[in-house]
């Protein structure tokens, strides 16, 4: 089965407006960062990544020196949004059903061992998920609750239960309607 | 190889009733998802002819 692309959202291109036409689906669809960094990266610092590579490459850098502890998150909710690195994804279908499925594929690059993301759905954990060096795929398949509902995913860089935390990147997220 | 997470309609809807209460008394969160929507309706008028998704999954 071929699945047909709903939504592509990157760095370079954050928003997505398509309105429905008589048979198709439409869409509304957006990324935001959040990102606080105790350091000025990526400017006329000459920290790397350099902020001419991430626009060139097409991503945005998750430093780890500020990501979140391990365990600030209570209660299964993510807290600490203003003073987190999150990667925050919201789309909304429109002309959808109940019988519809959102599939959303997020590419993610590690920069070392100790890479950690935090997925929640409408703030609420669902999995906290260590990733591999090099370029790492999530796929998030979420039954559709009803038309033109917004479906909010986020992405949250924490620390290793240890402490320890490396960066990673966001390249893009893919959404399909099934 | 991806990692799968799959979430149910029963508990979408849980989690979203979760969320609604959550922001219920944030005002600021309110008024900024607001502001995105109100920026995805202008884009709309403002490029009637060419849809802003049509022009972005183009490009990506």
């Amino acid at each position: 089965m071929t699945l047909e692309t709903f939504y592509t959202l990157t760095p370079q291109h954050p928003m997505v407006k398509r309105p429905a036409v008589p048979d198709t689906p439409g869409v509304n669809a957006f990324v935001n960062f959040w990102n606080m960094a105790a350091l000025a990266w990526g400017g006329a610092g000459g920290t790397t990544p350099t902020l001419e590579k991430q626009l060139s490459e097409g991503w945005v850098y998750l430093s780890g020196g500020t990501a979140a502890p391990f365990d600030e998150d209570a209660n299964g909710v993510l807290c600490n949004r203003e003073r987190s690195q999150i990667v925050e994804i919201g789309f909304q279908g429109i002309n959808v059903t109940d019988r519809n499925q959102f599939l959303a594929v997020i590419g993610l690059h590690a920069l070392g061992e100790n890479a950690m993301v935090r997925i929640a759905l409408f703030r609420n954990i669902l999995r906290t998920e260590r990733l591999r060096p090099g370029d790492n795929t999530l796929a998030v398949l979420i039954d559709c609750p009803y038309d033109r509902a917004w479906i909010y995913l986020d992405l949250k860089h924490v620390k290793m239960p240890d402490g320890n935390a490396s960066a990673f990147g966001f390249k893009g997220v893919t959404g399909y309607l099934l | 190889m991806a990692q799968l997470i799959f979430v149910s309609a029963t508990q979408v809807r849980e989690l979203q009733a979760r969320y609604e209460k959550l922001i219920a008394t944030d005002a600021a969160e309110q008024a900024r998802l607001r502001a995105i929507e109100e920026r995805l309706r202008a884009e709309e008028k403002r490029q009637p002819e060419n849809p802003a998704g049509k022009e972005s999954e183009a490009k990506a």
